[in-house]
């Protein structure tokens, strides 16, 4: 059983790693990706919110939806949790880090909209997996963003001094390094 | 500040005084040592490994390297030509780089595949980051993953070294399981096969990527490297460390399931990677404690990706991996001054 | 690391780190002390010492006799300025010093008849009679005085008022006192000269700055490449109770503070800006100040001159000039043959921290060490490459600094990255530019930072 949840875990976070192998919340990835403070910020709120979706979409969905027969509704309840779990965590954020808060701008209610989040919720169902399962994949899932915007935020404060050819300075250079970065987590293949 | 705000460097600190003498700030006086005389200590620690590569590949060989070489030293020169900027062949770098992902190909790699490896390492490894000194990756490591990626069955093909009957393996699986090299024995699922002897290993007459078979002559490189002082022992230290270390207690506990570390020495590019590849100064960390901190991990990501990844051979993603966590690395690890950091 | 090992089986005194760059000492290193008498008229720098100028308190026209006082401050962190030679001094006007800045000035012009120094100058300077001498017999504000009437500042360099640094503080006690004899810049020989040909007075000087500011230990700190001297050394401390020789590992920059108390002492000093020796209990003098210290003190004489090493490949003939304040460059170096064809610029100190001067009018000052003519054979040009993060800056700075991050950050102007990597603890001692494969001009770029901080700071006052 542990290895199972270490499994899920290690698959979630660095094997099927959202951004770099299903390209999934590429939006805050770029967005928030300049600063390493701002990166590790996001990386948590999204882990945050990814594991409180996560088990509250489980629940709903598993013992809700099922249950009554209306797992059509699945899109549309997923979204209203995601939505309110971000209202949580930017509330959090706004009363406790407002200079963070400030600094993300945009990027924070955006996470509601952030396919990862939907997408995570949705793989969950398609794997099926249990309540624990859950919980640990949506954990891992979050902490594999975490780890793919902190990398990119640490290379991106490197590049800012770099003499990037004109047309591929900004986003360019940002995309073409993430697809490097695809290309190398490629490597963890595994095999079960 | 805007994304687009380029931010330009000041300019000069030279000037003449009046009666001609020059006016500079300290210190006048440099030690000779130039970043090509680092880059041509390469070159030659590089020739010994060629040399094995000539009698174990013969005519591949050759083919492999001189592809790489055109490909490599047009690309930056044409890069350098669009760009307005001055030739930068000199610096010898791009020999370097071309030289490096030759070494880590397959012998029977077709000719199109190579010229492209050779372009897309020297364009999207180094040029596009901004040139020399510049880039985050690896630029041959770049090449090299960017071929694992587009052509999976070209690059897992491999030949048995001269001097050994037979004609080339092929794969015939859809993952990369590469059928012939040592690495690909010890991967669950192949057909069962006695390994090679550890001292066929480490002369090399096996199996695998053009450069990395031959143990012995990379050592002797990599001896003179250390001695002329262009690499020091902190990576290779860090990454042969950790990388036998996890293979020992790997093995230490399941002896039927996970070869030994002597095997891993041997087979391989791991002997390669820590003193050639992972030892690359422009996509290492700038301190000594970082630099460990880099080589443990590419020694523990390649262990992890060889005993537990679908792929036989992890340096080249583990190098990567790290090198994305190179920046991180120098700015969590910041040196601490002399006597704590400055105040006031 | 197994250098420093090696040194210490030696019996070496040693830090880690440091580089190795050639010592071309053996140009000057065997020419004794010879008194320059300039014909010219001496130009005489207001400015010799860290902190306020001082105000002339003689006339134009005036009729001076040597050893007067010609300029004084009254602010505490300030030294008075002599007369070094009999004559007449001129009306105010403006010089420029080696370093570049301009600032007030008097003209002295030496006396036509008479001497212009007294008699046996030479001679009295280097006096190696100082027996008798006990220097617990003098009160340590009596010494502090001394010092400061007689106007002797820092001689290695940075010419901070003496007697401010030896006056006692209750809050920050001082154990030890240590004479920086290493002279680590290549080149340079003056002190290794004044330590073979008067090394009583500069003991006796040690030991009135250890009275002075209360220290219990006074330690004579020698590089191992000059023998000669530290057997000299060792003789003259044999009478001298309390004093003892310290022999210090070649290397750069053994003599800079923050390496020397380290290497011989074992103690850290804390970072600059704020972190100075006696936050550790130290005081370190250099070697000719504390030659001056004695004749101030003992016998109440005045700074006006200092030993200056011209050398270098572009004099034909080196040598180690006892040299009034206030002579041009021009005539002392013309005096050792001038400068040559091939000379490409004339440092005012060593290489590795000496600035250019801008042209030959500049004037020997307090801190004026020595001078170095060199060619583009000593000093190569080099084109800046780019950096590729060799990491040997890195790993040779003694700070352990990261002067390539420092120095990029200031190229971009960023200098808020900058002071995150320090760069105000950088101590500017050059190892960095010296050791770069890409001949990148490190500790330039550093100074220019801090400089540009400096004045930034300056226009928001």
């Amino acid at each position: 059983m542990t290895a199972e949840l270490i499994f899920i875990f290690l698959t979630a976070a660095i094997i099927n790693n959202f951004v770099f192998k299903y390209f999934l919340g590429i939006c805050p990835f770029l967005g928030v990706s300049r600063r390493v403070d701002m990166a590790v910020g996001m990386g948590f709120a999204v882990t945050f919110v990814m594991t409180v979706a996560g088990v509250l979409t489980w629940i709903v969905y598993d013992l809700v939806l099922t249950r009554i027969g209306l797992e059509f509704l699945q899109y549309i309840t997923f979204i209203l949790i995601i939505a309110g779990a971000v209202q949580l965590v930017e509330m959090y954020i706004r009363k406790f880090f407002p200079s963070l808060y400030e600094s993300f701008g945009i990027f924070l209610p955006m996470i509601t909209t952030n396919c990862a989040i939907l997408g995570a919720c949705l793989f969950i169902q398609k794997f099926e997996y249990g309540f624990v399962q859950t919980l640990v994949f949506s954990i891992g899932a979050g902490l594999g963003f975490a780890l793919a915007i902190t990398i990119m935020a640490g290379i991106r404060e490197e590049l800012d001094f770099a003499d990037v050819p004109k047309p591929f300075r900004g986003p360019g250079i940002t995309l073409l390094t993430a697809a490097i970065l695809a290309m190398a987590f490629s490597g963890f293949l595994i095999k079960r | 500040m805007s994304v687009d705000t380029a931010k330009e460097p000041q300019g000069d600190v030279v000037s003449s005084g009046p009666g001609g003498l020059e006016v500079q700030p300290a210190p006048h006086l440099t030690d000779p040592i130039t970043t090509r005389r680092l880059m041509l200590d390469v070159i030659i620690a590089l020739i010994p490994a060629f040399l094995a590569s000539l009698v174990f590949f013969q005519w591949n060989s050759l083919r492999v390297l001189a592809l790489c070489l055109i490909g490599c030293l047009a690309t930056e020169y044409l890069f350098n030509r669009v760009r307005n900027k001055p030739n930068s062949l000199s610096d010898l770098s791009a020999v370097v780089t071309a030289i490096i992902l030759a070494f880590s190909l397959p012998p029977t790699l077709p000719w199109f595949a190579v010229l492209m490896g050779a372009i897309v390492a020297i364009a999207l490894g180094k040029m596009f980051f901004g040139g020399l000194g510049q880039n985050i990756f690896n630029p041959a490591m770049v090449g090299r993953a960017f071929l694992m990626v587009t052509f999976a069955s070209l690059m897992t093909t491999w030949v048995a070294p001269a001097a050994e009957p037979g004609p080339p393996v092929p794969t015939d699986r859809v993952e990369a399981v590469t059928a012939a090299t040592p690495l690909a024995q010890i991967k669950p699922g192949d057909p069962e096969r006695p390994l090679p002897e550890t001292w066929r290993l480490f002369v090399g007459r096996t199996a695998g990527s053009l450069g990395e078979t031959s143990v012995i002559a990379l050592l002797i490189g990599a001896a003179y490297l250390l001695i002329r002082r262009t690499i020091d022992w902190t990576i290779p230290f860090g990454m042969l460390g950790a990388a036998l270390a996890f293979a020992a207690i790997a093995y230490l506990a399941a002896p039927g399931k996970f070869a030994n570390p002597m095997f891993h020495l041997g087979a391989g590019s791991l002997v390669f990677g820590a003193f050639l590849i992972a030892t690359d100064l422009v996509t290492s960390p700038l301190s000594k404690s970082g630099r460990v901190v880099f080589g443990a991990g590419c020694g523990v990501l390649t262990m992890v990706i060889r005993q537990f990844g679908t792929y036989p051979e992890g340096v080249m993603f583990s190098i990567l991996m790290m090198n994305a966590l190179a920046p991180l690395i120098g700015r969590w690890m910041r040196p601490t001054p002399l006597g704590g950091k400055a105040r006031g | 690391m197994i250098a420093e090992l090696l040194d210490g089986l030696k019996g070496l005194k040693s830090f880690p780190r440091g580089i190795h760059p050639p010592h071309r000492k053996g140009y000057a290193e065997a020419e004794p002390i010879r008194l320059f008498s300039p014909k010219q008229d001496l130009l005489i720098p207001f400015v010799q010492h860290i902190g306020a100028p001082c105000e002339p308190i003689v006339k134009a026209k005036q009729d001076v006799a040597y050893g007067e006082k010609i300029a004084d401050a009254s602010a505490p962190v300030a030294a008075p300025i002599h007369a070094p030679l009999a004559g007449k001094v001129g009306a105010g006007t403006m010089a420029v010093l080696p370093s570049g800045r301009r600032v007030p000035a008097i003209p002295l012009t030496p006396a036509a008849e008479g001497e212009p120094v007294p008699a046996h100058f030479l001679e009295q300077y280097l006096d190696r009679n100082w027996g008798g001498v006990e220097p617990s017999g003098f009160d340590p504000d009596e010494i502090c005085q001394k010092i400061r009437e007689c106007g002797v500042v820092g001689m290695g360099g940075a010419t901070f008022p003496t007697h401010i640094k030896l006056k006692r503080n209750p809050a920050k006690p001082i154990d030890t006192v240590i004479m920086n004899g290493c002279e680590c810049e290549p080149y340079l020989t003056s002190d290794h000269r004044l330590m073979l040909e008067s090394p009583e007075a500069i003991v006796v000087g040690l030991q009135l700055a250890a009275r002075a500011c209360g220290a219990q230990r006074a330690i004579v700190a020698i590089e191992a490449n000059k023998p000669d001297a530290i057997e000299v050394m060792r003789q003259v401390v044999r009478d001298r109770p309390g004093v003892e020789v310290a022999v210090c590992a070649t290397k750069y920059p053994m003599g800079g503070e923050r390496q020397l108390i380290p290497a011989v002492l074992g103690r850290t000093v804390p970072s600059a800006p704020k972190g100075l020796p006696l936050d550790v209990s130290v005081v370190v003098v250099n070697c000719a100040t504390t030659h001056s210290i004695a004749r101030a003190v003992v016998r109440g004489q005045p700074l006006t001159h200092r030993v200056v090493t011209v050398t270098g490949l572009g004099v034909s003939r080196p040598g180690n000039w006892l040299v009034p304040f206030g002579t041009r460059f021009s005539e002392l170096i013309e005096h050792c043959g001038g400068v040559s064809e091939a000379a490409l610029k004339v440092v005012a100190g060593g290489p590795m921290m000496g600035p250019t001067v801008p042209n030959l009018d500049v004037t020997v000052v307090k801190g004026t060490s020595g001078i170095t003519v060199m060619t583009e054979a000593e000093t190569a040009r080099w084109q800046e490459t780019p950096c590729i993060r060799c990491g040997l800056c890195v790993d040779n700075c003694p700070l352990h600094l990261s002067p390539t991050k420092i120095a990029h950050a200031v190229k971009f102007r960023d200098y808020g990255l900058a002071g995150a990597y320090d760069m105000n603890a950088c101590c500017e001692c050059g190892c960095c530019s010296y050791v770069c494969p890409a001949h990148i001009p490190l500790a330039q770029y550093i100074r220019a930072g801090k400089d540009q901080v400096r004045l930034k700071a300056a226009a928001k006052k």
